[in-house]
């Protein structure tokens, strides 16, 4: 009936295709340093669309390389998170990529970060502490008795891994949030240098971290685990001396973050830009009427004793209370770091480096005695404040300890002694200032 | 390849018309058919991370408005088909507006015709190929602040079968095709579509 046959109409078809797939996408041949448009904090006020170069790219289809490895929605296995990579998608607009969705944006954001972030690392002489390139969980489904997680970010040790659950407010997703990626990559450091070291000691039992705690009592890895005995007669001095640190511990972690956070915006409440409802109790901005106000060894036994008396779960209760003791570390450090820069010949960048050195040696310290401890012995709240004056009286350079930084100090150190034992005082008399004990 | 295959086609056409049989003006009279209302999905992977059955929007984001063309003469068809795809993710802070265009040339040749006797009524089978192109334009708005970006155009390739059924000035077309471009996800693509409209006949 017909001229051409249905043989010769049907090649043409499958020439025609075969032809036209030779191709490989611009996505698929992005390899190396890659240049993406994204979303950056550009200042302590102002996020902005910014093109900035990925390095170390593999497969951009999903954002894998050299400093992050995606999985959407994982699971875990064998201290492993297991799953799928994300599938990122991406305009080529001239020499630059822009994502398309917001999956893509975050991957793309996160993976800059990282990069950045171990760029950081190695500054402050915390290289080699990570494995490159770093899993990271978008999308992740935490689901317990009481619903999904939602709105918060987590560091997960055993997997090594950072974690973001599903974002549902209106305010910038967490995982956009630059601030927040580099408090939750302290996380890592501080599970490395101090916590892993005393799970393994059984020195405590809990050791997880989150953005922030949640109303309702969805921490499984506390809500499970052996309930502590809810007399306080039948605790033993060994028990409450375990409560006592781990409550310390996770109050140091989030403070060290929170700080590192800022040391990395610059905003003192990067956190506002994701969840603004704690903007006030997270900001790092210290008024002068709070200098040498933190949570004192007298402070968090008496909480851990009426957490003991009334809770039903002690550690829950505690994991709350952690967040009170973590702010006033990381607004100490924040104006220490200023004071650097304000008052001595140095930028903030440096101030920023020299603080970030001080304060990893210090974890490194707070792990070595913190393993060494005796069961029924518990850290030291001011310890903080004391390494610093230490590093500092030890500094021998233009950052070397002044007046000003010194009497910011004792405020701190004085702090947990009794008036007529606050006998600390600033040695001026000799070129550099020094805490002297008259003890 | 691309010319060999452009060849290839052209070939078959003039070979096609060689062996023509005589002309039927029921069968063969050329017209031009508008056709305004479109509904189309194609299975392709979508922001939720999943491959599925997505539904393309239409002109000016109206569901089954959109804009396709098609000119036939005895046994081929060639057409203009328009395809336009929105999708939206984030949220009032973080918003991301991702919309495609495609234009698709077509050109088919007529496998099947079937009429009824007063020939009011035709059913007729197209084998076609399709060219165009395609460009993806991005819309991000970060706390407030818009910044549009449009991609480098890309070619987009395809091929399938239509079946075209008329009844007087009505005409419906569905077809199943399959398109081809390095930038769609996946790069091959599941595409079936019903569009009406009227025609003109010349």
């Amino acid at each position: 009936m017909l001229g051409v046959s249905k043989a010769q109409i049907i090649f043409v078809m499958f020439a025609f295709l075969a032809t036209s797939c030779d191709r490989k996408s611009a996505v698929q041949q992005a390899t190396g340093d890659v240049q993406v448009q994204i979303g950056v904090q550009t200042s302590a006020n102002d996020y902005s669309l910014q093109k900035v170069n990925l390095t170390g790219i593999s497969d951009l289809k999903e954002v894998a390389g050299r400093y992050a490895k995606f999985f959407y929605s994982p699971g875990a296995q064998d201290n492993q998170l297991i799953g799928s990579a994300p599938r990122a998608n991406f305009i080529r607009v001239g020499s630059f990529f822009v994502p398309t969705d917001l999956i893509s944006m975050q991957m793309a954001t996160i993976y800059y970060h990282m990069q950045r972030l171990a760029l950081f690392d190695e500054l402050v002489g915390a290289r080699g502490l990570h494995q490159w390139p770093r899993s990271v969980g978008i999308e992740t489904q935490i689901i317990d008795e009481d619903g999904a997680s939602l709105n918060n970010a987590f560091y997960n040790g055993q997997t090594d891994s950072m974690m973001f659950v599903p974002f549902t407010n209106p305010e910038l997703p967490i995982a956009m949030n630059a601030g927040i990626i580099a408090h939750e990559h302290f996380h890592s450091l501080f599970y490395k240098i101090v916590m892993r070291p005393a799970v393994e000691a059984k020195k405590i039992r809990s050791n997880r971290t989150s953005l922030h705690a949640e109303e309702r009592a969805r921490d499984k890895a506390i809500l499970f685990e052996k309930p502590i005995k809810m007399q306080n007669q039948e605790v033993t001095v060994a028990e409450r001396a375990q409560l006592f640190n781990e409550t310390y511990l996770r109050g140091m972690n989030e403070g060290l973050a929170d700080f590192w956070g800022w040391l990395y915006t610059s905003d003192a409440e990067f956190i506002r830009w994701s969840l603004p409802a704690m903007t006030e109790s997270r900001s790092l901005n210290l008024p002068e009427d709070s200098y040498g106000y933190y949570e004192t060894n007298g402070n968090l036994t008496s909480r851990v004793s009426s957490h003991l008396a009334g809770s039903t779960n002690v550690r829950v209760g505690l994991a709350k209370y952690a967040y009170t003791i973590a702010t006033p570390y990381a607004r100490f450090l924040k104006q220490f770091t200023v004071m650097q820069a304000d008052n001595k010949a140095i930028s903030i960048d440096e101030a920023k480096t020299k603080m970030a050195s001080i304060v990893l040696s210090y974890i490194k310290s707070l792990g070595a005695q913190f393993v060494s401890l005796k069961a029924e012995e518990t850290l030291h709240t001011g310890s903080l404040f004391n390494f610093v004056a230490e590093q500092m009286q030890k500094e021998k350079s233009n950052l070397s300890l002044d007046t000003k930084d010194c009497e910011f100090l004792l405020k701190y150190i004085n702090k947990e002694v009794t008036e007529d034992k606050k006998i600390n005082v600033c040695d001026t008399q000799t070129e550099t200032v020094t805490i002297l004990n008259n003890r | 390849m691309k010319i060999l295959t452009i060849g290839l086609i052209l070939f078959m056409t003039v070979s096609g018309f060689a062996a023509e049989k005589p002309f039927d003006q029921a069968t063969d009279a050329a017209r031009l058919d508008i056709m305004l209302l479109q509904i189309q999905f194609r299975y392709e992977d979508s922001v939720e991370q999943s491959r599925q059955l997505q539904n393309y929007k239409g002109l000016l984001d109206i569901p089954i408005l959109e804009l396709n063309l098609a000119y036939q003469i005895n046994n081929f068809r060639f057409s203009l088909g328009h395809s336009y795809q929105f999708e939206k993710t984030g949220n009032k802070s973080l918003e991301i507006r991702r919309s495609t265009d495609e234009f698709l040339l077509g050109s088919g040749y007529r496998v099947l015709h079937i009429e009824s006797p007063d020939k009011n009524m035709a059913l007729d089978l197209f084998a076609q190929v399709f060219a165009g192109v395609t460009q993806t334009q991005v819309e991000t708005k970060l706390v407030g602040v818009s910044s549009k970006s449009k991609s480098n155009p890309d070619s987009v390739f395809a091929a399938g079968m239509s079946a075209v059924g008329r009844y007087k000035y009505a005409v419906v077309e569905g077809d199943v095709k399959y398109i081809n471009s390095a930038n769609m996800n996946p790069q091959y693509v599941p595409a079936f579509t019903v569009r009406a409209g009227g025609c003109i006949y010349f």
